[in-house]
């Protein structure tokens, strides 16, 4: 090992030094991110999640951290050694409608920190809790869900992450079963296909689906509505749908189609991502109905989001969603949405943590509830990620 | 046992799961990398439930947790 000895300019190779070297002690410390920062951020990136990952990630970075809806209420810092960074901390603000009452919450983003200085991401997650008053995130790294309700953050619920097998070679993607020859598996496709043909045999009677290419007035509108009393929910209005998935975000190149009725009611809407990055995987990044709507709407919906996934080869088509933790005990709380799930064969998973801590108590006490929650995988920090 | 062979122990049994490990009293947690943030947190709580204190977290620094004897003087401190 060589080590650069600044006091006389020379190299020392301490292997051969009988006297130990000392080290030069570098001073490790948290500070507001600056423009300076921007290359050291991606470059620790691509350390920490790889150089292809990081080949995406400086776009839908300046998405998440600089075109957001309050860019200028966007903190975030960097941990740095010396000149170099070695870890980070985002933020994203959304606003939020809980139970009437309108706030800004940040999500956390993009927290890494390098594996030689990983005891300080401790104090990278205090800085963020000490600067940003409301807290709502959802994650799934163990180490980060401990450390965030370590500093405060409670668990709020889970976003379940719900699975339809559209191609029996989607199961192949798993560990166990890598092995195992794709060929085999089309009859299994092929039997997958005919029970969704018997499930969609059942079409509500007087819903009108169609594809949309903008969000407009109407899914505004219908987002007001279920930000009742005691609800929680991403304002999604406008601004919201149109940042969210807009031309410089990592979905732009969502679909969408909506289901009216036959009175012209707008009865909802799913938003999904079927192309590009994802892969084998379609993903549903938001589906909502009409309060008071039954399955019958939900299920149209998914109806129309699996056959396009279909059409273009996709294997799978993921959700994620809060949902009650115990639905058997609370049948009134059935959601149309997690119903029309299940009935057209999706598969609950393991999923995030929503993490919250809010400054208002009241607010608090309602977010607590997952019951209150809807909340969408198109509305967390886990889906800022480009699929 | 004292506080800090049970601080040792519990490093190197439940956080490393290395019990052939040897930490000594002054080596460098943080620098020699044996504490991420993750292993941090729960030595905390394993800290506070074992000794019956708390530790907030603007002590969670490196002065207060470089070393073994740091920890141990973090620990005396908050008992006396």
């Amino acid at each position: 090992m060589v080590e650069s000895n600044s006091d006389n300019n020379q190299s020392t190779i301490s292997a051969v030094s009988e006297k130990p070297v000392a080290k030069k002690k570098i001073t490790v410390q948290i500070v507001p991110f600056e423009d300076k920062y921007a290359a050291g951020v991606i470059a620790l990136y691509g350390e920490v999640f790889g150089q292809e990952a990081a080949r995406a990630y400086e776009r839908r970075w300046h998405w998440s951290l600089r075109e957001n809806l309050v860019p200028d209420e966007s903190p975030a810092w960097v941990l740095a050694a010396g000149n170099e960074v070695v870890g980070y901390l985002g933020t994203v603000p959304h606003r939020y409608v809980i139970d009437g009452t309108e706030i800004i919450a940040h999500a956390t983003a993009d927290y890494m920190v390098h594996e030689k200085y990983r005891f300080y991401g401790v104090s990278l997650m205090k800085r963020f809790f000490k600067e940003c008053e409301n807290c709502i995130t959802a994650d799934d790294m163990e180490a980060t869900v401990k450390v965030t309700t370590w500093l405060g953050a409670k668990e709020a619920g889970i976003l379940q992450r719900h699975v339809k097998v559209l191609d029996a070679r989607a199961l192949t993607d798993k560990p166990k079963l890598k092995r195992i020859p794709r060929f085999p598996l089309w009859p299994f496709t092929v039997g997958i296909r005919i029970v969704d043909r018997f499930r969609s045999a059942n079409k509500p009677i007087g819903v009108k689906i169609e594809r949309c290419d903008q969000f407009d007035d109407r899914f505004v509108s219908l987002n007001t509505k279920l930000a009742g009393p005691q609800q929680a929910i991403v304002k999604r209005d406008g601004d919201f749908l149109n940042w969210r998935y807009g031309p410089t975000s990592p979905h732009s190149n969502r679909q969408i189609v909506t289901a009216t009725l036959e009175n012209g009611e707008f009865a909802g809407y799913a938003v999904y991502s079927s192309g590009g990055t994802t892969g084998r995987n379609g993903y549903l990044l938001d589906l909502q109905v009409a309060p008071g709507s039954d399955r019958g709407i939900a299920e149209a919906l998914l109806k129309a989001v699996i056959n396009d996934m279909r059409k273009v080869g996709l294997w799978s088509c993921r959700y994620h969603g809060v949902t009650p933790q115990d639905t058997q005990k609370s049948p009134q709380m059935q959601s149309p949405v997690l119903e029309a799930l299940k009935s057209w064969g999706f598969t609950p998973r393991t999923g995030h943590w929503l993490l919250v801590k809010l400054q208002d108590e009241r607010l608090m006490e309602v977010a607590m509830k997952e019951d209150n929650w809807n909340f969408r995988y198109g509305d967390s920090e886990a889906s800022h990620s480009a699929l | 046992m004292d506080v800090k062979s049970a601080v040792r122990e519990y490093i190197t049994g439940e956080l490393l799961q290395r019990k052939d490990l040897t930490i000594a009293d002054d080596t460098a947690l943080i620098e020699d990398g044996y504490l991420t943030s993750l292993q941090t947190v729960e030595l905390i709580m394993f800290l506070e439930e074992h000794f019956d204190v708390e530790i907030d977290p603007t002590e969670v620094d490196e002065e207060n947790f470089r070393t073994i004897n740091d920890i141990a003087h973090l620990i005396g401190r908050k008992q006396t």
